[in-house]
């Protein structure tokens, strides 16, 4: 097999939390007097979306719209005691759209349903690659700051309450306040596949998965609440592989929206 | 012959980089890529620019003992200051006696691991002070005290999550993040002009791809600017040569050459366009900063592993070799 770069997709855009956003760091970070549960931040301290939460969960949603979650799509990635833990959709399909854009892990896998399959053959470099999104500091207002008990983010007081006895047992949760915005960049490669020309098939997939995430939620407790994102000032660049052999060359956008209604791939 | 043309490559990261210690350890990470790990994210970036016929015409020429490039592994820079990893065998002893470097113990002295490109090239005329893994100058460490940060390790979380049942494992993934002026670069040597334009395109687009591990989700990518920078290596005899790279030598008399070196262990996986997961063979090779004392060639060394036959898999073993100049402390040369 053998595969081209053709060029890169680059998509420009903003990430706007429209509710609190939790994306959880687990509990490596203890302090007294601190919360229980934190969300990631970088080195500085600044909260930030890990592109691997917007990658994961949009592969998460792209198999299902894409009707790849059954048993005998899904492969085994975990084991816990010998019995299947963690399943996801992957396959030897060249034109599958979910494992074409998000990858594939080489060597043979389980099967959910129990056969094996090797998928040393399907492997291709992945087209997605989703960087970090860092904080916009300036969407979190000073009028916002007055009102957050963190530097960057919101305490939410979360609580379960006993059905007979009416007991409270009050819990913390660390959010980023909606309104806050992060600068996102996606990379959708295309590639010549043994002669076979991408085109944008790929990148009208991956603004599937847009899509799929704004009607869905980022990060934890998205079933109360959390985490409903959106796309926003999108810019979409072309960069042919020939522009690598230049210096740094300024890219025009080929499409440009305000948001993911009103985008028009040309 | 053609005068060979040196570049200084510059790395600014645009985002954290994750660089495997060993096979499926996360949690680790190195701040530093090799040469020979910089070597294979270029020749990959290339096979997937130019596809497989012209990477294998390429390949060839390296084996055939005619490198079109050559790239040291890569080093810090802070503050913009470029620094070089510290010649083995170097003894800082005997600087500090000789009152070019202040440091309060023998502790502080064995830390240095890096020092300043100009520095280690002009013979060291100022006086010096260690902060950290860097010696600095001394007036400059007074200036701005807490500003000598390469970056800092940081620990993410990562979880996968079961498509039916959603339960989740949790896992753990180190990365390094750099300061806003600091970052890594490497020499780039220029053998033949032919393959100018395309390699520094390669290694443009490995910087959209991203080094290291975790490509797709983020970590590893940078932005380069070539620069023209470079010392004027005074003189190209010299009774010490370091390398700037890993160093598989040759032949029985390349051994016999190393005064000083530190022996690494190199192995991994196979990664290519064929993204096969196959274990590559293990290599051992001299680290950088070895002392050498005549000019060695190193060699690229065949790894595949027994049974693949895709293709063929080197690791990068060339030597890039810098004299050094006349009056440096070695154990032994007083």
């Amino acid at each position: 097999m053998d595969v081209i770069l053709k060029g890169k997709y680059i998509i420009k855009c903003k990430i706007e939390a429209q509710t609190g956003l939790h994306i959880g760091e687990g509990n490596n970070s203890l302090e007294i007097g601190g919360i229980d549960n934190a969300v990631v931040k970088d080195a500085k301290g600044r909260p930030y979306i890990p592109g691997s939460s917007l990658k994961g969960k949009m592969r998460a949603l792209m198999e299902f719209a894409e009707g790849k979650v059954r048993d005998n799509l899904l492969v085994v990635s975990v084991k816990r005691e010998g019995r299947p833990e963690i399943c996801l959709h992957m396959c030897d399909d060249l034109n599958c759209p979910v494992c074409g854009l998000f990858g594939r892990n080489h060597g043979s896998h389980d099967l959910k349903s129990g056969e094996k399959i090797d998928l040393t053959d399907a492997v291709i470099p992945t087209r997605l690659i989703v960087r970090d999104a860092k904080l916009i500091e300036t969407s979190i207002t000073e009028e916002m700051k007055e009102n957050l008990d963190l530097d960057w983010t919101e305490v939410k007081f979360e609580n379960n309450i006993d059905r007979i006895t009416s007991k409270a047992h009050p819990r913390q949760s660390e959010r980023v306040p909606a309104g806050a915005q992060f600068s996102a960049e996606f990379v959708v490669n295309r590639f010549e596949v043994d002669s076979k020309d991408d085109q944008k098939y790929y990148l009208e997939k991956f603004i599937k998965a847009m899509k799929l995430l704004e009607d869905d939620y980022l990060g934890g407790q998205g079933s109360r609440g959390n985490g409903k994102v959106k796309f926003v000032d999108i810019e979409i660049f072309y960069k042919d592989s020939s522009d690598y052999e230049k210096d740094s060359s300024k890219l025009q956008p080929i499409a440009t929206a305000k948001s993911l209604d009103e985008l028009k791939l040309s | 012959m053609v005068k060979n043309k040196i570049c200084r490559a510059v790395m600014s990261f645009k985002a954290p980089v994750h660089i495997g210690e060993k096979e499926k350890i996360y949690n680790i990470t190195r701040v530093f890529a090799h040469s020979d790990t910089l070597m294979s994210g270029i020749i990959n970036a290339y096979s997937l620019l130019y596809g497989k016929d012209e990477t294998e015409k390429l390949i060839s020429e390296f084996i055939n003992g005619t490198p079109p490039f050559e790239i040291s592994s890569t080093m810090p820079y802070v503050n913009f200051q470029y620094f070089v990893p510290v010649p083995l065998g170097m003894d800082m002893e005997e600087y500090k006696n000789n009152g070019i470097i202040n440091a309060e113990n023998q502790k502080e002295l064995k830390k240095i691991k890096f020092v300043r490109e100009k520095d280690l090239f002009e013979g060291f005329p100022f006086k010096y002070k260690p902060t950290g893994s860097f010696l600095i100058p001394q007036n400059e460490f007074e200036k701005d005290k807490e500003r000598v940060s390469l970056g800092r390790i940081k620990e993410r979380a990562r979880v996968s999550i079961d498509r039916q049942t959603s339960s989740s494992n949790i896992y753990y993934f180190s990365h390094f993040e750099f300061e806003k002026e600091a970052g890594l670069w490497f020499y780039l040597k220029i053998n033949n002009e032919k393959f100018e334009n395309k390699v520094k395109a390669a290694i443009r687009l490995l910087g959209d791809e991203g080094l290291g591990g975790d490509r797709t989700c983020g970590l590893g990518n940078f932005e380069v600017d070539f620069k023209d920078d470079v010392p004027q290596f005074k003189s190209d005899k010299s009774k010490y040569y370091m390398s700037l790279s890993l160093v598989n030598p040759k032949d029985e008399d390349e051994i016999k050459s190393v005064v000083f070196y530190e022996i690494l262990t190199r192995s991994g996986y196979v990664y290519s366009k064929a993204g096969l997961g196959i274990k590559r063979k293990t290599v051992s090779v001299f680290g950088e900063g070895a002392v050498f004392s005549s000019k060695i060639y190193g060699r690229v060394v065949d790894v595949t592993p027994d049974k693949f036959t895709e293709h063929r898999v080197y690791c990068f073993g060339l030597a890039f070799l810098v004299p050094l100049p006349e009056g440096v402390m070695l154990f032994g040369s007083r």
